[in-house]
């Protein structure tokens, strides 16, 4: 064991909660490393320390008049019953009920605004715009169905796409 | 007791609650770090307790039932009164009345001193690091009882034990070094 795994596992090794076979390895480890071996005797001590301290402290009582005071204010209100057997097991179901409609209407809000997004575009354009987009259509997505063939003039530079789909139809081209 | 509190006897409660009501008050406080809040979390913890009896299942440990429920109160208690400071903060009137109020008088220096030791080495814990801490390391409950109280599983309350028991060694050996020199 390398003194990096051991260092992690030193704060459970002093509280004895580490399973047999690792709490063996780490003892194993502590008693040839003595850089581990304090690191282990320091934190064993401070947990010690804090918990003699916590005893030591005393924290007071409730003063006998406190103490009765608080019994009769609890006393004086009511046992509340213990659910009956359709409460025990119509809750949980209608919890998982309730919590499910909560979900589905979450994700019909969500599906409905990305749409809400999309939709306004079209309406904002304004008339060149529109114009613009009748004459030059937007590229269709990408879609691995879709061929392309790009023309570019060697002269000016200008390049024309045109896209056709599965069954070679043009289907529109793009600048 | 209980069997008689579930039936209505009422005068059944103080007897059952007795045996705990100082150290609950103990770790209200330490949960806490304020007197008057450890008194409304215990009070709280009590009437929950008292409430909730019928749901209590007999099978189980009634003392770690009610320190379950003295935990959860002491969160709920932080959370309001978190709440409450960010709205005195907004305050400058109630904020000066707060500064202002009183000490509770400790008539022993040293229980003071103790204490002030003590909350200075649990200040450098999270709230759940110091839960785990004190339920495991100070009240000696096993982990698996931790993890029931505290709420989470067993692997969360090991990770949190593990940060608050070396944060607690750094403390102690940047402050309190004379604390380590006493252990033997």
């Amino acid at each position: 064991m390398t003194c990096r795994a051991a260092t992690s596992k030193i704060p459970l090794f002093v509280g004895g909660e580490l399973p047999a076979s690792k709490s063996e390895n780490v003892r194993r480890h502590i008693a040839a490393c003595p850089e581990c071996r304090a690191e282990a005797d320091e934190i064993a001590r401070a947990r010690l320390a804090v918990r003699d301290l916590a005893r030591a402290e005393e924290t007071g009582d409730w003063s006998p008049d406190a103490w009765r005071r608080v019994i009769s204010a609890v006393t004086g209100t009511g046992i509340r019953p213990k659910p009956g057997w359709a409460g025990a097991r119509l809750r949980p179901l209608l919890a998982g009920g309730l919590g499910s409609l909560v979900l589905a209407a979450g994700l019909l809000y969500i599906i409905r605004s990305s749409r809400l997004v999309e939709a306004p575009v079209a309406a904002m354009k304004t008339e060149s715009e529109r114009a613009m987009i009748e004459l030059f259509p937007p590229a269709p997505k990408a879609d691995p169905d879709v061929t392309s063939v790009t023309l570019v003039s060697p002269e000016t530079g200008l390049k024309i796409i045109w896209f056709y789909n599965r069954k070679f139809e043009w289907q529109g081209f793009g600048k | 007791m209980i069997e008689r509190l579930r039936s209505g006897d009422t005068a059944a409660f103080e007897p059952l609650v007795a045996p705990y009501r100082q150290p609950l008050y103990g770790l209200a406080l330490r949960l806490t770090r304020n007197a008057e809040d450890a008194q409304e979390v215990s009070q709280e913890a009590f009437l929950r307790a008292f409430k909730y009896i019928r749901r209590f299942d007999v099978e189980r440990s009634f003392k770690n039932w009610i320190t379950k429920i003295l935990v959860h109160a002491a969160r709920h208690h932080a959370h309001k009164r978190f709440r409450q400071d960010r709205l005195a903060a907004a305050d400058p009137v109630r904020e000066r009345a707060r500064e202002e109020a009183p000490e509770r008088p400790e008539s022993d220096h040293e229980r003071r001193e103790l204490r002030s030791r003590l909350m200075d080495c649990l200040d450098v814990l999270t709230p759940r690091e110091r839960e785990v801490f004190l339920l495991r390391d100070v009240e000696g409950l096993n982990i698996q009882e931790t993890a029931k109280v505290a709420g989470g599983s067993a692997v969360s309350v090991r990770v949190h034990l593990s940060a608050a028991r070396r944060k607690i060694r750094d403390r102690i050996k940047l402050r309190h070094p004379d604390l380590l020199e006493r252990i033997s």
